[in-house]
Formats: C-alpha cells, sequence, structure tokens
C-alpha cells in the first residue's frame, strides 16, 4: 500500500516542476469616463458707431477656444447659454449676442433677453475637439443703447455637454 | 619479561584489533538534486487611465510595479517572455499596452490597438541563479473614441510570462 502512495506522489510533483516555469500577471487598466469641456474667454466687443449710423456694429470676436473630450457610448451636444452680468443691466437696451461654432450661428441674447440654452455643437461622437474658434458677434442700435459714458456690459456663456 | 608472558600479551592484543575492524563500514548517500525553473510575477498597481480636454489620447503607468523573481539551474542560460494570449485579453478597447523589466530588454509592446502583438522576450542570458525582486512595469494608452464607455470601466488583462531555453 504504501509503494502505491509513492507511485503517485511522484508524477505529481513532476507535473508540478513543468508547471512552475510559467506564471500569470494581471494589469488592470482602469479607463475613466471622461467628459471634459473647457472654452476660454473672448476678447471685448467694441461697439461703436459711424456718423450718420443708427446701427452699431455688429463686431465679432473670434479669440476664443473650445476644447472637449468624450469616450462616451451616447452621442453628446454642447449647449450654450447666456447670463448678463448685474450691472448694468442690458435688458432695457437692445443689445443682440450669438456665438458661432463651426459656422453655426445661435442667438444668445436678445432685444427680449436671454434666449435660453441653445445647440451650438451637436452630433458628437466619443473623440475630441481641439482649439475650436467660438465666435461671438454683438451689435445694437444708438437709439436702443444709450449710454452717456463707454460702457461695459457683462455677459458669462455657460457651455454644457449633455447627452443628446 | 620471560619469553611466556610476551606471547601471552600478543595473544590478547590480537583478538581486540580484530573487532575494532569489525565496526567499520561504509554507507551510500544519494542525493537528489531537482530540476528547478520557478518563475513568479505579481500583480502590478492599477493603471489609472484619464483624459484631458482637447485630447483624444490616454495615458497611464502602473502606480506600483509588479515584481519578477525566479530561479533555475539548468545547464543553459534562460530567457523569459510575456505576451497577452487570447483569454486574457478582454474586448471593446483599443488599449496598448506596454512592458518594461528592469535590466531586461527594454520596452515591449504586447498589445497594440487592442490586438495581440505574441511574446516578446523581456529578459535574456540567465545563468544559472536566481534573478530576484526585478521591478515590471507597464504602460498603456488608448483613445477616447476607440475605448468608449459610461462609467469608470477596468479592463482586466492577463500577461502570461513563459521561461525558455
Amino acid at each position: 500500500m504504501k509503494l502505491k502512495v509513492t507511485s503517485l506522489c511522484l508524477p505529481l510533483f513532476g507535473l508540478l516542476s513543468i508547471l512552475a516555469d510559467s506564471d500569470t500577471s494581471r494589469v488592470t487598466v482602469r479607463v475613466k469616463a471622461i467628459d471634459r469641456l473647457d472654452v476660454t474667454d473672448g476678447s471685448t466687443l467694441n461697439l461703436d458707431a459711424a456718423p450718420g449710423e443708427n446701427g452699431i456694429g455688429p463686431v465679432t470676436d473670434s479669440t476664443a477656444r473650445l476644447n472637449y473630450t468624450h469616450n462616451k457610448d451616447t452621442n453628446q451636444k454642447i449647449v450654450a447659454e447666456a447670463k448678463a452680468g448685474d450691472a448694468p443691466d442690458p435688458s432695457s437696451n437692445d443689445i443682440s449676442f450669438k456665438v458661432s461654432l463651426r459656422g453655426e450661428s445661435k442667438t444668445l441674447y436678445s432685444d427680449s433677453g436671454a434666449t435660453g440654452p441653445q445647440d451650438v455643437l451637436t452630433g458628437l461622437e466619443a473623440g475630441t475637439l481641439t482649439d475650436q474658434t467660438v465666435s461671438y458677434t454683438a451689435e445694437c442700435t444708438s437709439s436702443g443703447t444709450p449710454v452717456t459714458e463707454d460702457t461695459d456690459f457683462n455677459f458669462s456663456i455657460t457651455f454644457t455637454s449633455v447627452d443628446e | 619479561m620471560t619469553p611466556f608472558r610476551v606471547l601471552l600479551s600478543s595473544a590478547i592484543i590480537l583478538p581486540i584489533s580484530l573487532l575494532l575492524a569489525a565496526k567499520s563500514d561504509t554507507g551510500n548517500v544519494r542525493i537528489n538534486i531537482r530540476e528547478v525553473d520557478a518563475l513568479d510575477v505579481s500583480n502590478p498597481g492599477v493603471i489609472s487611465m484619464d483624459g484631458v480636454s482637447g485630447s483624444n489620447i490616454f495615458n497611464g503607468t502602473s502606480a506600483s510595479p509588479g515584481k519578477l523573481n525566479y530561479s533555475h539551474n539548468g545547464p543553459k542560460t534562460k530567457k523569459i517572455s510575456a505576451e497577452v494570449r487570447p483569454a486574457g485579453n478582454p474586448s471593446g478597447h483599443d488599449i496598448s499596452l506596454t512592458i518594461n523589466v528592469a535590466g531586461g530588454a527594454g520596452i515591449q509592446t504586447i498589445l497594440s490597438n487592442g490586438n495581440i502583438q505574441g511574446a516578446k522576450t523581456v529578459l535574456s542570458g540567465i545563468t544559472p541563479g536566481k534573478v530576484t525582486d526585478k521591478d515590471v512595469q507597464y504602460a498603456a494608452t488608448c483613445t477616447t473614441d476607440g475605448t468608449p464607455l459610461d462609467t469608470d470601466t477596468d479592463f482586466v488583462i492577463r500577461v502570461t510570462f513563459t521561461t525558455t531555453e
């Protein structure tokens, strides 16, 4: 009986010896779900009138840049919404304000105030947008926007990425 | 001393010498040295891949290296190769994975855009003896459009190390 046990063990040791020359290591690659949007500030839009003209502008600034990356399964879109600064309040004048990206222009602010969120980029599959030019255009009239001195009206534009 | 006494002493000493000689023997000892070829590679820390706005590329390196320990007593030098086998490669990604064993063959690509690259030698010219605590560093890249996902996702890739002559 003892002999039988021994002869069973020897082949097992032999097998273990063969298996010992290989090993497997687990490498965990953790990919984060990302949705990163970055938009730089634009420059000041200087609206000035020519003699004999009631219309002021339009004036366009194209210094802002948009960078965006997402890796979601779902297509994304980017919406933009303007909010006027507290003072001076532009709602009592006729400033009109547009944003343009990739040739698509959307009005964010008009005589009647902010237009609410506007789709400015749509159909964005997983990937990246790099250094996209963001153009802002503003205009008003002398009669609709009277000021006693050079006056800055401030707007903040919020860009948001959402599932399409 | 008389001649009789001398003869008597010899008669007593001789049997004692014979008895001493009978206590000597030769034993046999068998020393069995097993063929050793023992490899152990530990898991590295997680490779965390994050992106930035405006870039399609994710990059990451393992938070801590794996450790390679190896012993062999073969007559020839050995080498160690690493590979990702089909069963160890999850689907749905375009991850590229490189491996670099300290003091070894340098950076080797074992996955490229999600595709298996076959066995790559990572350490060679290993003479009989031991290799202790060699750092095994991994680095990975992927793209946002090639590895789409909705939540943080772990891709567990199994790397198989094999010793050969």
